[in-house]
């Protein structure tokens, strides 16, 4: 039941409770004003039937007109009171039965009485009719008596009436207030077990969740307004914790972001000024490495030149008089500092090929290429080898070093074709992975992909110098000048089959990679 | 907590109102006493009737009274059958009672029971009787030693007349329908139910003439005087039963009419005719004194009990049963 109907019923059970006592007040104060009025009645009554005796005795010891008439006048009254529409007595009469016989014989001896007197007063006081008015006068002077006695017997009654009405009406009265107070209580007590009580208890929960208790329900079985708000109350209590567990996870998660963000700005701190450390470090060690190996390149030509131009020497001046052997050795010594002087010259491209500041610019490799291919065909015109160059492949870098690395994939493919019949050499470009390859390709000797890595490392060769003559040194360019440029190379290839290499360079211009 | 303490309260008041009512319902519980047995002696009128609506509706052995009720014709025969030790109680009117306070008879009045005007003359209209007056010199039926005999003389000397006036007849009261339409006496002095029966034998020759208020009779409750003494229980008994009685027989008259006149082994409307002029309430005031004073010094007077005087009669009269019972309506002025 809701409260409202709750409500609704208290008032009604409480109106008509209290409706009903008021009634039974109301009745009782009316029957008390109804016993007053009774004994107002017979004490008037009781009174003037009183001084009837006391007219009749007058009568009785002077039978003359004066004490009559005072008889006479008396009868009148009590006539007059002893009407038959004097409705209050008749009300008390129907209650009581002996009242009611009472009230009779009131009204009976009143009437034989004045008979009696008028029997008296016709007599005439004749001798002959002595006994009859000795007679008449012991009746009037005992139904007097008796007049007075039941007029003393319906007075009682009126007075005990009277008593009884007020202590019903006390009792109406006593019951009233008993009654409305335990109304109040009863009232008191409803609204305590149904809205006191539970307000008590959502007040109580209510500061406990202010401590923090968010755990705290209701989980009230009540189908009231304040059920509906207990379970309104677990609800708001369910959100609020969901809420403040994501909250709290929140804040865990955003103190731990926080630690790391500024980690990661520490580190970054630290790895910025190492980096900058690193590479002042880096470019000096650079600055240093080039000069060095310019030096080495530089200061080594001169030994190397007088090593091969005194076994040269050697050679056109005492080849006479030395023996095959010797001559073998010197040969292998003018050799081996060609070589050595090749060496150099590599070491010296290498040093060279990512020096000085990356320019970006459109640069035509299709141009390079075929330029290279029209080159290497003119001092080999010997060699049948087939060319192909895809026309318009232009990507941003630096004019020079992209030339270098052209040189070096074109001259690879041609060296590599060189035992190949129907040599094919390919420049064309192709998209994969999102990004726009240039590829040099050939159907050459090829390589194993097992050592694939060591393609692109300075002085490390797949072929034997018999085989195919180097040093080494040209993927090794190709891969630093690619790297510079923040791009990538890629070399396939297997044995006897021909080898690709392909290479990309970022569109736009992006921070030059140091190192 | 209040809810608490009103959930105590609630089986505790429970249990003390239990408990109260328990207390009262024992202070006020007596073992039922065993019945008490009573020969009574009632007259077959309206004068016998609240005793045999008190046995007849229970209200008797309600109160613990085992009664046994002997019916005779008149309350004279009902007191001489006391007189005789046939009975312990008798319902009786005043005359014969004031004729045993005259010879000295043990009696003991208890109670009166009613008052009645319903004394009659019945006489015969066709011998020319048609006032009180016409009864001069006429010859007159009555039960002598009744209270009708007393009427008789009453109601002559209203008329300024007294016995020597008219021819008295003793006739009892069976006889005095009979006699009266045969014509063996011109009038009837006497009392219901036999008024009625002499007024329905000469029908439209009847000619009544009522008591009225001159003459008003007692009926009372006459007792043995030592059974105030050994039984004054059972006499208050005995006045709680009529009084139950009579506070019946005046809510219910009907059914108290058609009890009585069963009872007595008449029909109902019989008694219905005279039924209103009898006054019934229990009480013992002076004016029972004041008629028996004043009959005895008749009786006196007529010479009916010679030498005898007039006794106090306030002896006879026992108030301590109906005092105990209803104090208000003991009325009488007890000098002795």
């Amino acid at each position: 039941m809701t409260l409202r109907r709750r409500a609704q019923l208290i008032a009604l059970v409480s109106a008509l409770i209290f409706l009903a006592l008021l009634t039974v007040l109301v009745v009782s104060h009316r029957d008390w004003s109804q016993s007053a009025r009774n004994l107002a009645l017979t004490n008037a009554l009781s009174l003037e039937i009183v001084q009837l005796r006391t007219a009749l005795f007058g009568y009785l010891l002077q039978p003359a007109e004066q004490p009559r008439a005072l008889v006479d006048a008396q009868f009148e009254n009590i006539s007059e009171l002893l009407t038959p529409e004097a409705l209050s007595v008749a009300a008390m009469i129907r209650r009581n039965e002996r009242t009611r016989h009472a009230w009779e014989e009131v009204r009976r001896l009143a009437d034989e009485m004045r008979t009696l007197i008028a029997d008296l007063v016709s007599s005439g006081r004749e001798p002959r009719f002595a006994e009859r008015d000795e007679r008449t006068t012991n009746l009037i002077v005992v139904n007097s008596h008796n007049l007075i006695l039941l007029m003393g017997q319906i007075q009682f009654q009126a007075n005990a009436r009277m008593l009884s009405a007020s202590k019903r009406t006390n009792l109406a009265l006593g019951l009233l207030l008993v009654g409305v107070s335990g109304l109040g209580f009863g009232i008191f007590l409803t609204l305590q077990r149904t809205i006191l009580n539970p307000v008590q208890a959502l007040r109580e929960a209510a500061l406990r969740v202010s401590r923090g208790a968010l755990d705290q329900r209701m989980r009230s079985p009540r189908r009231d307004e304040l059920g509906d708000l207990a379970d309104a109350f677990d609800a708001m209590l369910d959100r609020l914790q969901e809420t403040t567990v994501s909250r709290a996870r929140l804040e865990t998660e955003i103190v731990e972001r926080q630690r790391a963000q500024a980690e990661i700005q520490r580190l970054n701190a630290g790895l910025e000024e190492r980096v900058r450390r690193r590479t002042a470090e880096l470019s000096a060690a650079n600055q240093e490495l080039e000069s060095f190996a310019y030096a080495v390149s530089h200061d080594l030509r001169a030994p190397l030149r007088a090593l091969s131009g005194f076994s040269q020497a050697l050679m056109e001046d005492y080849g006479e008089r030395l023996d095959g052997e010797a001559l073998d050795d010197l040969q292998q010594i003018d050799i081996a500092s060609r070589r050595m002087g090749e060496l150099i010259d590599g070491i010296l491209t290498l040093s060279r090929s990512t020096r000085g500041e990356l320019r970006r610019e459109p640069v035509d490799l299709s141009a390079l290429a075929r330029h290279r291919l029209e080159e290497l065909a003119a001092a080999e015109p010997q060699r049948l080898v087939a060319r192909e160059v895809e026309p318009g492949m232009v990507v941003p870098g630096d004019p020079t070093m992209l030339e270098a690395v052209m040189v070096n994939l074109i001259d690879n493919a041609w060296k590599y074709t060189g035992r190949t019949h129907d040599a094919i050499i390919r420049v064309y470009s192709m998209e994969r992975e999102g990004k726009r390859w240039s590829c040099v390709t050939d159907n050459g000797a090829g390589f194993d992909m097992a050592y694939s890595e060591r393609l692109f490392k300075a002085f490390q060769r797949l072929h034997r110098q018999e085989e195919f003559v180097g040093i080494g040194i040209g993927l090794a360019t190709v891969q630093r000048i690619v790297h510079r440029h923040g791009g990538v190379v890629v070399a396939e290839g297997a044995p006897g089959q021909g080898a690709t290499f392909r290479f990309t360079l970022p569109a736009a211009a992006s921070e030059e990679p140091t190192g | 907590m209040t809810v608490n303490l009103a959930r105590h309260i609630a089986p505790t008041a429970v249990a003390l109102a239990m408990l109260i009512a328990a207390l009262v319902a024992w202070r006020n519980w007596s073992p039922p006493a065993p019945a008490e047995p009573l020969t009574l002696a009632v007259a077959a009128s309206a004068l016998g009737a609240p005793l045999l609506v008190a046995d007849r509706q229970g209200f008797l052995a309600a109160e613990g009274v085992q009664s046994n009720l002997l019916h005779y014709p008149t309350g004279k025969s009902a007191l001489d059958a006391m007189l005789n030790g046939e009975a312990e109680v008798a319902t009786v009117a005043e005359t014969p009672i004031m004729f045993a306070g005259l010879a000295g008879k043990p009696l003991r009045v208890i109670a009166n029971i009613s008052s009645s005007t319903e004394h009659a003359v019945v006489a015969r209209a066709d011998r020319g009787i048609r006032e009180r007056s016409d009864l001069r010199g006429r010859r007159i039926g009555v039960a002598l030693g009744t209270t009708a005999h007393y009427f008789i003389h009453a109601l002559l000397t209203d008329q300024g007349l007294d016995e020597s006036a008219v021819e008295l007849v003793d006739l009892p009261v069976r006889e005095q329908a009979e006699a009266l339409a045969a014509g063996r006496v011109d009038a009837v002095a006497t009392f219901p139910p036999y008024s009625t029966e002499c007024r329905r034998a000469l029908g439209e020759r009847a000619r009544i003439f009522p008591a009225g208020i001159r003459y008003a009779g007692y009926g009372s409750l006459v007792v043995a005087p030592d059974l105030v003494e050994r039984r004054p229980e059972v006499l208050a008994r005995l006045l709680r039963a009529v009084d139950h009685a009579i506070g019946w027989m005046r809510a219910n008259p009907e059914e108290a009419r058609a009890i009585a006149a069963e009872a007595i082994g008449i029909d109902s409307t019989v008694l219905e005719e005279t039924w209103d002029s009898s006054r019934l309430g229990l009480e013992l005031g002076q004016g029972f004194l004041v008629l028996l004073n004043a009959e005895a010094r008749w009786a006196i007077a007529a010479g009916l009990v010679p030498g005898a005087a007039v006794p106090n009669y306030l002896d006879l009269i026992d108030t301590s049963a109906l005092a105990r019972l209803r104090p208000d309506v003991v009325t009488l002025i007890q000098l002795r």
